[in-house]
């Protein structure tokens, strides 16, 4: 199995191969084939529960395919092991949709923990990188705190700090702008496009806030019933005709529940 | 079911793999281990203390009634001794440590599964079980049989305080029944239940967390049934070991 996209400095491409997940007897999606650029942001876009955030864990290698291929770069996700899985989540950050810092642990720790894991480093250079990563997202003062003293948004910055850790060539995120107000909602949009400016990194961020999506894509897959509907460029995407996706981007009510609220 | 069981063999099989370097593999945490040994050994000791000497009252209490009718008071401290050393204080403290710490272990697993936190674990490439459930199983492993050995200790104890300054028997003879009649072998087959029980509560508690789903209604559902479970697992135990020593007798 080949690794070499993690011998160099690049970001790797994501491809998805014909992916289909849920259960043998129930696949939740279908037909996912599409090609997550090297170095871009692709949104991945889609009403609750399409199935969104299944298939990011899909591509986190935490929910295996029922059926259709990951790659990473050259690597078969599913198809990796042990020592090589871990190779390949070294480069990988991910910012949970509601962060999941470990509750039991200080901020600094929480950023320190994959540090520990994976380098052998001095606890006086891990101390330095994890200043450096808070201050990266402004929270160099709340090094102390524990994840229950802080907001929505500042833990959200603190998951994104720690999804930095190992310096990662694929950040993925889970809703990052979902439950914050405008502005922090826009900080993070600018964060995420100034680390992708400093790090090229591949990024792929699962979100349903169309504002954030046509601030930080480069790239958009939506998903609709099951499958894939688009798959193209944030300018391409507002000029499609297709009835779901205008419904989508007018955020035009279903007719069936127009038709019930009227009723009422 | 089926994937329940598949999950219990896949925690099985991680915390095997967690015995090849048990103290020094990443990310196992010699704080963690410490946290829990507090935990479930100090911070257990009053309410196994009060719950052994309690026993080892009433033991006494129902020995002297029956023993009375037929003059064999003096063998109280027989009955008190054998029945705690040898079934009682590893039952109960093994009950306390099911509802004190099996239930907790649940609850602190399912509520990081349902919040993500397991899964970013995985995804940071840390081992969730080692950094998880084996601090817990060490901990557990090594503070139920001295728990127990407290629990052994106390009952016996108030038991024999009990006859001497209630029912009037010496001291000295108290101790010389104790003494002649727990041997080794009753005392270890204690011991080495109690960490069978020990283990058993961890697995079970720990596995019921990895399967919870979603939402604070399946914490506290896993939590009944870790408890329920943990408590079936240590009678089932107790039955084949006391079965165990009686062949072997």
């Amino acid at each position: 199995m080949s690794l070499e996209w993690t011998k160099t400095h690049e970001a790797p491409e994501i491809r998805l191969e014909d992916v289909a997940l849920g259960y043998p007897n129930l696949e939740v999606l279908s037909g996912i084939s599409a090609v997550l650029p090297q170095g871009d942001i692709t949104v991945i876009l889609g009403g609750s529960g399409g199935g969104k955030s299944t298939l990011l864990k899909s591509i986190l290698g935490l929910l295996p395919p029922v059926r259709g291929r990951i790659y990473l770069g050259d690597s078969d996700l599913y198809a990796l092991e042990g020592p090589e899985l871990r190779q390949i989540r070294k480069h990988m950050g991910v910012l949970f949709q509601d962060a999941a810092l470990l509750g039991s642990l200080p901020l600094g720790e929480n950023i320190a923990l994959p540090l520990r894991e994976h380098t052998r480093m001095d606890e006086g250079i891990i101390e330095t990188i994890v200043r450096l990563k808070l201050s990266l997202v402004g929270l160099e003062a709340f090094m102390d705190y524990f994840p229950n003293q802080l907001s929505g948004g500042m833990r959200k910055r603190a998951g994104l700090a720690r999804a930095l850790a190992l310096d990662p060539r694929v950040l993925l995120c889970d809703e990052p702008t979902s439950g914050l107000d405008p502005i922090t909602a826009a900080d993070l949009d600018h964060l995420i496009l100034e680390l992708k400016a400093a790090f090229g990194m591949t990024v792929v961020v699962v979100s349903h806030d169309l504002q954030s999506v046509f601030t930080i894509a480069d790239h958009v897959v939506v998903l609709n019933k099951g499958g894939m509907v688009f798959q193209g460029l944030p300018n391409e995407l507002r000029k499609s005709g297709d009835a779901f996706l205008r419904q989508f981007l007018d955020r035009q009510p279903t007719s069936g529940l127009h038709a019930r609220i009227q009723d009422l | 079911m089926a994937g329940d069981l598949d999950q219990f063999t896949w925690l099985v099989i991680r915390l095997l793999g967690c015995l090849r370097r048990p103290f020094t593999g990443k990310p196992f945490m010699s704080w963690q281990c410490w946290r829990h040994l507090a935990w479930i050994g100090a911070d257990s000791i009053p309410i196994v203390s009060t719950i052994a000497a309690c026993t080892g009252i009433i033991l006494a209490l129902q020995a002297a009634a029956q023993l009375e009718k037929v003059g064999a008071l003096s063998y109280v401290a027989n009955l008190v001794g054998i029945s705690i050393v040898a079934e009682l204080g590893p039952l109960l403290t093994a009950l306390i440590l099911a509802g004190r710490a099996g239930a907790a272990f649940t609850a602190e697993i399912a509520t990081m599964k349902i919040s993500e936190e397991i899964d970013a674990l995985e995804v940071m490439g840390l081992d969730s079980v080692r950094y998880l459930v084996w601090p817990k199983c060490v901990a557990m492993v090594l503070m139920t049989p001295l728990l127990a050995l407290w629990a052994d200790f106390t009952g016996v104890v108030s038991g024999g305080i009990f006859s001497v300054f209630v029912l009037g028997l010496s001291a000295h003879g108290y101790y010389e029944h104790t003494a002649t009649f727990i041997s080794l072998r009753i005392f270890f087959s204690g011991l080495v239940k109690s960490l069978a029980f020990g283990l058993a509560i961890t697995l079970i508690g720990c596995w019921q967390g990895f399967l919870a789903k979603e939402g604070a209604l399946d914490v506290g559902r896993r939590t009944t049934r870790a408890v329920v479970q943990s408590i079936f697992l240590i009678v089932l135990l107790d039955l084949f070991f006391t079965a165990l020593t009686y062949v072997a007798r």
